[in-house]
């Protein structure tokens, strides 16, 4: 493994990471706050981590091996949050593991937020929450990718290294070009929004902020009240819309734009993805209404929303669920679970996975009944290899266990049982939200909270990722053995 | 001597090939006619299209009262019957190939002791076991082992900056208890004297005592060069399958690969955790990179086409490979490969071969290897009361100049001769010699 | 309707009803003369029935297919708790819901509750009775029936050679059905010998015998079994011995080789459950500690039977665990997800399933920087093929969905979420008790009756395991469709 090839591409990023701090810098100038100051020594400092990582690395050749892509992929995932999260240390905002989650659950697009009261923050520091979920969202090493020239054929690794579902998805033959068009999508789809927010009537400021949280399925809000502080029912239309759009799959977007939207409707993913987005919304409105009273277009608007922001795993509320009677909120797991399509920004198991599984127990009983005939899990009609469909089913065994892990700890912490479970598979999941006790996150204690940061990060690297760095033997500098 | 051979494939027809040479009659049994047309064009022997393993054939005049009995077709339990049948029919010895492993590791004694067989033969077995002794010594091409370890034969290249090159023999500085035996160069065994110089390119070819033997390579390794501790193997078969293992239980790192997912689950289940199983094509260059080919100390082509185990030697030396083996199946090829660079070529025919051409040839002689390509041979003899080199000094034996006698053991200990050294009936002489001429050597040797 | 499927229904009828004559007898000589009325009817119910179906299966077929094993898997345990529940409906003021409810509760071993009611002894013993005959059920079922309809989960992997193949036939049924009885006769009498050597009374003996090794759990004894060292050791042995695997008794018998028992140490499976067992005490008795709860050697002692008992998904507790944290119930819970041993009567997702899921993903982890790399497993120095692992993952798919499923249903009953999660977790891996974690025996009775149903299904499903449910519907499904379609 060779750590010059690492420690140059990690450089790179660096640099991408210095300047979009740049922009909030910009802004508290303009606004003539005091945290400019903060955000120009956290520039300071990535810059200078870049140029010393730089002077370090060198390109030797193009392409990366798997295991380097793995490691720039997770070291990256490690540094960036921490320099994310400094904005909010120097300003003395929030304490230093505070810090961390902040920016950890900024860049994983979380959207699990410690801050107590947000209008007591400087906007510019809420403006770069959001923009850490949106460089999170699409991913660092895919803007990383579409940027910079040099990508190569060690870009593939990086970019499968990253999570990007169960299968690698290409769009367009080249992986520049891919990662280009996925920019493409992402930048048309939040000035669309920013626009379509700014007709409903929110200030400019909450527009920007609330389109790059949405599209990035992030869940940082502007507001303490989260979304439900607009009181309107066009921006909740819109963001519901926009946050659906954020969960499907951008490649395919993509597709549809260059050959017809046919496409869209032809996925069976997204069609999945959307059928049961209808059905769980409907169910948790009858409940609402049936249970606990609520007129019938209350309980849909507020079904709706709530069950569209945890599905895509954005994480911005209308409503404090946690008084919802218990079905709904086993639905709200449910969802969480799910996550969105394969290829997109949200998190969770990715709905594509959740096929994959469910067409495999269709292969096991037909196997059993018909013992002589080989059953074969097929994806718009291309048969998947056995080996990725055990992959998968492998993930979600990963899946569940480092959340109950989680939960675990978190319960000997001292949370309840039901907030704990709750909180471990949020976390995986990127999805944000708590029940309970946890339902504000800044009351958690410190133990929880960095064991939170872990799974955000692992979840997002969709633990094989991380797991392969665990490896003894991954670190060894000569081999590739 | 009659020698029946039942099995007409390509382990029947190098045994054929090699006992014809050696001026014994032969008679080759198939059940096709057809396999056995390319025997009767090309060989001094006696065909005849019958069953093997049927009474009728043992009861024919040919066959019966012969001395040996070689069965070498494709399956283990036909050979097993012909063999009991030949005991019964009168043969004194036979040899019988069986391939499965789990027979040769655990039935061993048993298959002897009730189905009469006498020398069992499993050319996968007896190739990865040569793979192994070769591997474990650095910096040779070949090893062999004589007189239960005690004399040892150590073929190696002579490099271009070696120490041993350009200097006579007699001005080298090699130790009392070696010897340099031989030297192949350009095609031509020499038997060298003390003025004779190694030169850059030959193979060198040292016979002694094997702890003197093993400091002495030691010595003529390069410094950077270490004990081999990560090999990739290409081709899943038996054999492969068996060298990974013999490796792996010794500590080094094994990466296999192999086309056929079966295979590797085969080979899968009984490594252990340092090494794996790759399912993949080995040509592909990818493939090889991503694995770390650049990083292995040996890599060894086993696959059933010969074609494609050079080219993959040649692929991976070009990765980076440290060292590269290739098994053939027609050892028309060795001379070729190797001029082209690839390290070692070994043909597991002829590996079995040799063990046969050992066995047949008896009357005291213990072991025989063939070298280069069966021009020349290392015989181990253990020499006779009467015979004409018994009691006499070396240099008074008349012995034949196409022949040296590396070393001897008496009583337990090894020892290197000159001219001066007398042997005595009981002791085991190590000669080397060129194969047309080892049956006249023999004769000093044995009885008269 | 499968002819053999009806024979063996009457006779697990016939089975049922002739036990009953145990408590009967028990009723008469003790002179309570309503609950005497009461088996009196549900014994000759039973006998009609179980005539009248054997009749009807009078020259079976050879084997049972796929399907009708999976069907008589499923049919079994509702006739079995139908004409043993009768009992309680005839006797006290069950209704039939509730008594089914109970009944099912006891022959799927799962335990739930106490009957609130006034109850006579002869009901206590029959519901003792019951759960030791439905723990003989499973063991019964686990050797002849699973095997060949969703034994790929893994026990065909550890079953003895002989069990594991073949198409099932009565012949077969019947050879194995006696020697089990013998296995399991044995053990219980063993264990009824030392409870009654440590110094229970002998009404308390008997039961708390039957109710160990089922691994049912469902007896309040009359004495405090937290005061007595001896009880709590016996009790202990017997929920182990009832959480391994029958087969290496099986084997020991057969082979008249105590060596296999002594083999256990050996085995991967019973070292993962002694590791488990110990760390999860170790947790819950420091948290007990330092949560002031007991002293010392008195939270070890409570902690390492409570984690016994919930391992081997028994449920029998002491009294005062009512009071513990939720920390602890929770890793309670977790270790009876975990469950027993494969082929033992406890319940849950078994050990080995969960050895070959680990090894399995950590093997994979491999893979991700060696994509075409083959991995193996080897668990006990066989190499675990391929087919199996497969179908543990898709069968962890299938348990976690039906948990899920069965959690959406549940919670329709308007419980919390904590609630609803202690009832499905109770109810999949059969250690009924779970329930009372967070809920009053009066609340459960107050659970609407297509609650109850449906929690009775999922002990069933939990017995039998959630493949044969779904290879039950799927089958079901079919044929509908080509019928009607």
């Amino acid at each position: 493994m060779n750590l010059k090839v690492i420690a140059y591409v990690l450089s790179q990023l660096q640099f991408a990471v210095t300047l979009s701090l740049g922009v909030p810098f910009v802004m508290a100038l303009y606004w003539g706050e005091a945290c400019a100051m903060d955000f120009a020594g956290t520039m300071l400092i990535s810059l200078g981590v870049g140029v010393a990582l730089s002077n370090y690395g060198e390109l030797e050749h193009d392409s990366l091996t798997i295991r380097e892509g793995i490691a720039v992929t997770g070291i990256a995932w490690f540094i960036i949050p921490l320099l994310a999260s400094l904005p909010f240390l120097a300003g003395h905002y929030l304490n230093p593991i505070d810090s961390i989650f902040e920016g950890v659950s900024g860049l994983t697009c979380t959207g699990a937020s410690v801050i107590k009261d947000l209008d007591a923050v400087p906007r510019s520091i809420i403006l770069w929450r959001s923009i850490t979920h949106w460089v999170g969202g699409l991913g660092i090493i895919v803007i990383y990718i579409a940027m910079f020239p040099q990508a190569g054929s060690g870009a593939a690794k990086m970019f499968n290294a990253e999570g990007a579902g169960p299968t690698e998805m290409r769009v367009v033959p080249r992986m520049k070009s891919t990662a280009n068009a996925l920019l493409l999508m992402y930048v048309f789809f939040s000035v669309i929004l920013t626009t379509l927010l700014l007709l409903c009537g929110t200030s400019l400021f909450d527009a920007v902020n609330l389109a790059m949280s949405a599209i990035a399925t992030g869940g940082f809000a502007t507001t303490n009240g989260s979304a439900a502080d607009f009181h309107s029912l066009s921006v909740e239309l819109v963001l519901i819309i926009f946050m659906l759009i954020g969960g499907g799959n951008f490649g395919l977007y993509f597709l549809a734009y260059k050959k017809g939207y046919k496409y869209i409707i032809r996925d069976t993913e997204f069609r999945v993805y959307l059928a049961i987005y209808g059905v769980i919304t409907l169910l948790v409105a009858l409940n609402l209404y049936d249970a606990m009273g609520w007129q019938p277009g209350e309980a849909l608007r507020g079904a709706a929303f709530q069950i569209s922001s945890i599905m895509t795993t954005t994480g911005l509320s209308t409503y404090n669920f946690d008084e919802w009677p218990a079905f709904s909120q086993f639905c709200i797991i449910l969802v969480m679970l799910m996550g969105g399509c394969g290829g997109s920004t949200s998190g969770g198991m990715k709905v594509s996975r959740v096929i994959i599984l469910w067409k495999m127990v269709g292969t096991i009983i037909q196997e059993k009944l018909h013992p002589n005939s080989i059953a074969r899990v097929t994806m718009e009609s291309q048969s998947q290899s056995s080996t990725v469909v055990y992959r998968v089913a492998r993930f979600f065994f990963l899946y569940v266990m480092i959340a109950l892990l989680a939960a675990c700890a978190f319960n000997f912490d001292g949370l309840p049982v039901v907030d704990s479970i709750l909180l471990g598979l949020s976390c995986m999941g990127n999805a944000g939200v708590a029940f309970g006790a946890a339902y504000t996150f800044y009351d958690l204690p410190d133990v929880t909270k960095l064991v939170c940061c872990l799974c955000m990060i692992i979840g997002r690297l969709e633990i094989f990722t991380f797991l392969a760095m665990l490896q003894p033997g991954f670190w060894k500098r000569n081999s590739n053995w | 001597m009659r020698v029946i051979i039942i099995g007409a494939g390509k382990l029947g027809y190098s045994i054929a090939e090699l006992l014809s040479q050696e001026e014994y009659d032969i008679v080759v049994i198939d059940k096709e006619e057809g396999q056995l047309e390319n025997i009767k064009e090309n060989l001094d022997v006696l065909t005849m299209a019958a069953n093997g393993s049927s009474p009728i054939t043992m009861d024919n005049p040919d066959v019966q009262g012969a001395d040996i009995l070689i069965a070498v077709t494709g399956s283990d339990e036909v050979n097993m019957v012909c063999c009991i049948l030949a005991k019964k029919h009168g043969i004194t010895h036979t040899v019988a190939r069986i391939r499965d492993m789990q027979f040769m590791s655990e039935a061993k004694d048993y298959l002897k002791a009730n189905f009469d067989i006498d020398l069992m033969l499993n050319p996968e077995y007896i190739t990865s076991m040569e793979i192994n002794r070769i591997l474990m010594v650095p910096a040779a091409l070949n090893v062999e082992d004589f007189a239960e370890g005690r004399v040892r034969l150590f073929e190696t290249k002579v490099r271009r900056n070696s120490p041993l090159a350009g200097t006579p023999l007699k001005n080298l500085d090699i130790p009392k208890s070696i010897l340099a035996a031989m030297i192949f160069r350009d095609h031509r065994m020499i038997i060298p004297h003390g003025d004779d110089c190694l030169l850059s390119h030959d193979n060198a070819y040292f016979v002694g005592e094997a702890g003197a033997i093993a400091n002495f390579s030691k010595n003529l390794v390069r410094s950077d060069a270490r004990k081999i501790s990560r090999a990739v193997i290409i081709g899943a078969g038996r054999a492969g399958r068996f060298t990974a293992r013999i490796l792996d239980k010794q500590g080094v790192q094994v990466k296999i690969f192999d086309m056929n997912r079966e295979r590797c689950r085969l080979i899968a289940g009984t490594l252990s955790s340092h090494s794996m199983a790759i399912h993949g094509d080995g040509t592909n260059i990818d493939l090889l990179q991503s694995e770390g080919i650049s990083d292995a100390d040996i890599m060894i082509c086993m696959t059933d086409d010969d074609k494609l185990n050079l080219l993959l030697a040649l692929m991976g030396r070009h990765l980076g490979a440290a060292k590269t083996i290739v098994t053939v199946n027609r050892y028309d090829y060795i001379d070729l490969m190797e001029k082209v660079g690839v390290d070692i070529v070994l043909s597991s025919r002829f590996l079995a071969a040799s063990e046969v051409l050992a066995f047949v040839r008896r009357g005291g002689i213990v072991s025989v290897s063939l070298l280069e390509g069966a021009k020349a041979e290392a015989i181990e003899v253990v020499v006779q009361p009467g015979a004409k080199v018994a009691g006499k000094k070396l240099m008074d034996a008349a012995l034949p100049r196409e022949c040296l006698v590396c070393g001897y053991v008496r009583d337990e200990e090894a020892f290197v001769p000159n001219g001066n050294s007398v042997l005595n009936p009981g002791d085991r002489a190590i000669i080397i010699v060129q194969m047309k001429h080892s049956k006249n050597v023999l004769k000093y040797f044995q009885k008269d | 309707m499968n002819k053999l499927v009806l024979l063996l229904m009457g006779r697990v009828i016939l089975l049922c009803g002739g036990l009953q004559l145990i408590p009967f007898c028990y009723s008469l000589y003790h002179g309570m003369w309503q609950t005497v009325g009461a088996f009196a009817a549900s014994i000759l119910a039973a006998l009609l029935a179980g005539v009248i179906l054997i009749g009807r299966g009078q020259e079976p077929e050879e084997s049972l297919s796929v399907l009708a094993g999976a069907g008589f898997l499923f049919v079994c345990w509702w006739i079995m708790s139908i004409f043993g529940g009768l009992p309680y409906y005839f006797d006290g003021d069950l209704t039939l819901i509730n008594g089914i409810f109970d009944s099912i509760s006891c022959f799927t071993t799962t335990g739930v509750m106490d009957l609130p009611y006034r109850a006579d002894d002869a009901i206590i013993l029959w519901r003792s009775l019951s759960q030791w005959l439905g723990g003989y059920m499973v063991l019964l079922l686990l050797s002849t029936v699973l095997p060949g309809t969703s034994g790929c989960f893994g026990t065909t992997f550890i079953m003895p050679g002989s069990l594991r193949t073949g198409p099932i036939t009565l012949r077969r049924i019947n050879r194995t059905s006696v020697k089990i009885l013998r296995i399991y006769t044995l053990v219980t009498v063993l264990g009824f010998l030392l409870y009654m050597l440590s110094g229970l009374e002998f009404f308390d003996g008997v039961n708390m015998a039957l109710v160990t090794i089922s691994t049912g759990g469902c007896y309040t004894p009359a004495a405090d079994i937290s005061f007595s060292g001896w009880v709590v050791v016996t009790a202990l042995l017997g929920i182990v011995a009832a959480g391994c695997n029958v087969f290496m008794y099986w084997q020991a018998l057969d082979f008249k080789e105590w060596r296999f028992v002594i083999h256990t140490w050996k085995n991967s499976e019973m070292r993962l459950f002694g590791l488990m067992v110990a760390a999860f005490t170790g947790i819950i008795a420091l948290h007990l500690y330092l949560g002031g709860f007991y002293s010392l050697s008195d939270a070890v002692s409570n902690s390492l039977f409570h984690v016994v008992s919930f391992g081997c998904t028994n449920g029998i507790m002491a009294e005062n665990m009512y009071h513990w944290d939720d920390v602890d119930k929770f890793f309670l819970m977790c270790i009876a997800l975990i469950g027993g041993c494969m082929g033992s009567i406890s319940g849950g997702f078994k050990i080995f399933r969960l050895q070959v899921l680990l090894k399995s993903s950590l093997a994979e982890m491999k893979r991700t920087l060696h994509p075409n790399m083959v991995v193996h497993i080897v668990i006990d120095g066989r190499t675990v093929p391929q087919k199996i692992i497969e179908r543990i993952l898709g069968y962890f798919f299938m348990f976690f969905l039906c948990m899920l499923f069965s959690l959406l249903v549940l919670s329709l009953t308007g419980l919390n979420m904590q609630q609803t999660m202690d009832m499905t977790i109770a109810c999949l891996t059969s250690s009924g008790p779970m329930m009372m974690f967070h809920l009053d025996a009066q609340e459960v009775r107050m659970l609407p009756d297509w609650a109850k149903l449906y929690c009775s299904l999922l002990m069933i499903i939990g017995k039998i395991n959630i493949f044969t449910f779904l290879l039950l519907v799927h089958g079901a499904w079919t044929g509908l469709r080509e019928r009607y379609w």
